[in-house]
């Protein structure tokens, strides 16, 4: 059984932290971590028999012997060229090395801390993500070495990039990466969170993240997923937006056997807007698992999330949106789609869009498709001297695109577009 | 300050139930409570088979292995399964003709506006009514008969025709099927069975009215239709409940058979007791249904209008097993006050081109809880199939709540599922534009709200679709505010 083996080990190390606990980094004595430890012994790692995750295991992210210690930094020298999905992305200014916070060239008006000294959060750690009912997020906040604790005030230029690495070159590794964003009054940026995983033996890593956007921020967030296939990631996003702040985020998945994404996304504020994109190709036996939470708490918020998705394979696309609107948040707009193409006979694609309102003045829609190309418009290709394939290639290149169009950054738009084009075995000169 | 609006919710929300009288007749009551001396009592009292015996003990004993069901969004305090009676039947019985019908429960019928004489001689609707749990009158039999049709009460069903029933009851909804389904099993003590010949197409609607009337009893139906080869069949089925205090418990089963080019349309108008305005009593109604389209071709339609019950728990499905196969569900589910719904449907494609079709409109007002929860799922072998879902739901007044939760599992490439939900309030610009014409806030929020029920509303026989009409107006009419 390897589920109570690993969770066994986890609470072992976890013990032996306490006793030979030298404050290195964050105390495993703090209540915090102590109480997360015992929440996650009540909850165990969750299985399919739970309703979150009812289509996908965790089951095959649990069976490697995974390393729990953190092992020594990886040379930062080296790393950029080890690293081949950093092609094309702007350099990283913050590195979370195995959970490790490491700060590179942060722009002048971010502010960074570790909690390594820090004795008291601020802000408080979890209160913006179910702490108390996520076994993984439990889980991180209880081994997780460090907190990078990101302040941004001011407008930043270009592309924040923080780069998540996982080492699993000598043994499979379990990585508890924490981050704290918060972006204070007026201010505004545009965050790249880059997964990696460094050697070819599998890796977990459990991410946890807490935003927090103050009045009249603005903030693009583009998550840029593993690529590995030895990859497993599970990702916590908890996003809490103030009077007026706008957040758009951009989820690129297109690898990796075990992809994960938890958004919840709580428009606090009035007149907040969230929008959500997501572009997910899955293929080989690969599983990508979308939850998003958007709970609308004030009036006039309108959140919208579009998310598109290639299943090949023997590939498994899971998408679960939950629009929550509170009794409170009258006028609210809150969309919601997700469009799934299916390649094979093998392939799954499952999804459920979900809607709970206790406000009436709103309006609220949510669409799921599911098929397989439009036959006509191949026809239209092939008519026109496009070979089947690149007619095919062409066809889901756009398909993926429309979540992409509006991603801010040039660069990392064309970098975006030459990966979905590889993907789909789309040759670069037809992007023209 | 209360505003023009208000008084007018206030004002309309107020009619009561219209169906709440109890009647005094004659019962033969099984003492209050459940274990195996129960379900031989009433194996006893129906004078059933001995396989009957051993099929319902079976289902207990498996029931007792069982947990209650938790996952939907219903919140009620626990069910003390030993504080009901499990049968309760009129003392009166072997009718011959309507005439001896015990005239108190005519004069039941007759409030409820159904009165089987005048169905008989209009609207040649046939009507096998059942009144807590026994059959008490059953008209057109003989007109049917010709035809070879079957319509008859399970019970009857049971020691006329055992052959039918023991290879189709149970082939839908078997007994391990879920916790309701399993006590029903176990205890049922009648229902409507239908068997359809092939190729003939039955005349006339077929319909029954489902009463719960002694206090502190659980009417626990089973209904069995069998569309044999190329037959059509439409049944009806109306249910309503005096007022009682206390919930009572409602777990019924349905399951439908369609063979080869069979097509079963099932319509239900449910207008069960929802409790008072402050959510105490009312009918929990735990209901499974279930048809099967085994052959080529077949098609099995639900169509059901909701407006009753304090708790409702029906997923009326379809599994469409045979090629070419259709399903329908339509829908309209309110609620109001603190009543609470929890209803949708479940189309599992097994054959290829197999086509489904779901329309669900949900209204939630007062202080209820209205969700919608499906299920698509299109297996591997499923080529070609075809599914498309819509559901509303319309909000009325800011302390109810509407929710939707479908879930799509798409395991074929040539499939096309759709979904598609909306939430919104009736929209102003619709209310002023009928105000402005001249029409009253009160008309004009019925006319809108029935032109939202339409596309469901069509789909009733014409005996239901009157009634559904009337039943939204009251319940609606009320609650629009």
């Amino acid at each position: 059984m390897a589920i109570p083996d690993l969770q066994t080990r986890l609470r072992e190390t976890f013990q032996r932290w306490m006793q030979q606990d030298n404050h290195q980094r964050w105390s495993p004595r703090h209540p915090l971590r102590r109480h997360a430890l015992e929440i996650f012994e009540r909850l165990g790692f969750p299985t399919t028999r739970h309703e979150d995750w009812k289509y996908t295991s965790l089951a095959p992210a649990l069976r490697p012997a995974y390393r729990i210690e953190i092992p020594s930094l990886p040379d930062l020298a080296l790393l950029p060229s080890q690293l081949p999905a950093l092609e094309g992305l702007p350099s990283p200014q913050l590195w979370l090395l195995n959970g490790i916070p490491v700060p590179v060239a942060l722009p002048p008006h971010s502010h960074f801390q570790s909690f390594l000294h820090a004795e008291d959060a601020d802000p408080p750690l979890g209160d913006i993500l179910p702490s108390e009912t996520e076994a993984l997020v439990a889980l991180n906040t209880a081994f997780a070495p460090d907190v990078a604790a990101l302040t941004i005030s001011g407008h930043g230029d270009g592309v924040l990039h923080l780069a998540l690495v996982t080492t699993a070159a000598d043994e499979p590794q379990l990585a508890h990466p924490r981050l704290s964003l918060t972006l204070e009054a007026n201010a505004r940026q545009r965050l790249l969170l880059s997964f990696h995983t460094l050697g070819t033996l599998p890796a977990f890593t459990n991410t946890v993240a807490e935003i927090r956007l103050g009045p009249n921020t603005q903030l693009e967030l583009i998550l840029w997923q593993p690529e590995s296939s030895t990859a497993f990631a599970i990702t916590t996003l908890g996003i809490e937006l103030a009077q007026n702040a706008h957040l758009s985020l951009w989820t690129l998945s297109l690898g990796g056997a075990l992809v994960r994404n938890n958004l919840y996304i709580r428009l606090s504020g009035p007149a907040a807007t969230a929008q959500l994109f997501g572009a997910t190709m899955v293929e080989g036996q690969h599983t990508v698992d979308h939850r998003t939470y958007v709970e609308h708490r004030a009036e006039q918020c309108t959140s919208n999330q579009l998310y598109k998705s290639i299943a090949d394979g023997h590939g498994t696309v899971t998408f679960t949106g939950r629009i929550y609107v509170h009794p409170q948040a009258q006028k609210t707009n809150a969309y919601q789609s997700h469009r799934a193409v299916l390649l094979t006979g093998t392939a799954t694609v499952n999804a459920r869009p979900q809607l709970e309102i206790y406000a009436d003045d709103v309006r609220c829609t949510h669409g799921a498709t599911a098929g397989s190309l439009d036959e006509s418009a191949l026809f239209y290709l092939r008519s026109r001297g496009v070979s089947h394939a690149q007619a095919r290639a062409l066809l889901l290149h756009a398909f993926l695109r429309e979540a992409l169009v509006l991603l801010p950054d040039e660069r990392l738009r064309q970098r975006a577009d030459a990966l979905l084009a590889e993907r789909v075995h789309l040759q670069a000169a037809e992007l023209l | 300050m209360p505003t023009q609006q208000d008084e007018l919710l206030e004002r309309l929300t107020g009619s009561e139930y219209k169906y709440g009288f109890v009647a005094d007749i004659d019962e033969e009551l099984a003492p209050i409570g459940l274990n195996e001396d129960i379900i031989r009592f009433i194996w006893e009292r129906k004078g059933e088979p001995e396989w009957m015996l051993e099929w319902r003990l079976r289902a207990f004993r498996h029931w007792r292995t069982m947990e209650e069901p938790r996952w939907a969004k219903v919140v009620y305090p626990p069910i003390d399964y030993q504080a009901i009676r499990y049968y309760a039947a009129p003392k009166k019985r072997h009718v011959q003709s309507l005439e001896e019908v015990d005239p108190e429960i005519r004069r039941i019928f007759d409030k409820l506006g159904i009165p089987l004489e005048e169905q008989k001689l209009l609207a040649g609707v046939a009507v096998d009514a059942v009144l807590d749990s026994a059959s008490v009158a059953t008209t057109f039999k003989e007109k049917l008969a010709q035809l070879g049709i079957i319509f008859c009460s399970m019970s009857e069903a049971i020691q006329k025709y055992p052959e039918l029933v023991q290879r189709y009851l149970g082939s839908v909804v078997p007994y391990t099927d879920n916790f309701f389904a399993a006590l029903n099993s176990a205890v049922f003590s009648d229902g409507s069975f239908v068997y359809v010949p092939p190729g003939v197409r039955c005349p006339m609607e077929l319909s029954t009215y489902f009463r719960i009337n002694a206090a502190r009893t659980g009417q626990f139906e089973r209904t069995l239709i069998i569309a044999d080869e190329g037959s059509y069949v439409s049944y009806l089925e109306g249910c309503t409940a005096p007022m009682r205090d206390e919930n009572q418990l409602h777990a019924a089963v349905v399951e439908l058979i369609a063979l080869d080019g069979a097509e079963i349309r099932y319509s239900t108008v449910q207008n069960w007791y929802p409790g008072d305005r402050e959510g105490r009593g009312g009918i929990y109604n735990f209901v499974t249904k279930r048809g099967i389209c085994l052959g080529k071709e077949a098609k099995i339609s639900w169509t059901q209008v909701e407006t009753g019950s304090a708790i409702t728990w029906k997923y009326p499905s379809v599994i469409l097993k045979g090629d070419g196969s259709i399903g329908e569900f339509y829908s309209v589910a309110l609620t109001n006050h603190h009543q609470q719904a929890d209803t949708g449907t479940k189309m599992i494609h097994i054959g290829r081109h197999t086509r489904s079709r779901i329309v669900s409109k949900g209204i939630a007002a007062g202080r209820s809880n209205n969700t919608y929860r499906g299920l698509v799922r299109i297996l591997r072998g499923a080529d070609y199939a075809r599914n498309y879902t819509q559901c509303d739901s319309l909000l009325i007044g800011n302390a109810c709540g509407a929710h939707t939760f479908p879930y799509i599992e798409v395991l074929n490439p040539t499939a096309v599922t759709e979904h598609e939900a909306t939430t919104s309030k009736i929209g102003d610009d619709m209310l002023f534009y009928c105000r402005q014409r001249g029409i009253a806030e009160e008309d004009a929020i019925a006319l809108i709200v029935n032109g939202y029920c339409r596309e469901v509303l069509n789909h009733l026989p014409m005996e239901f679709a009157v009634e559904a009409q009337k039943l939204l107006a009251i319940s609606l009419e009320g609650s629009v505010g």
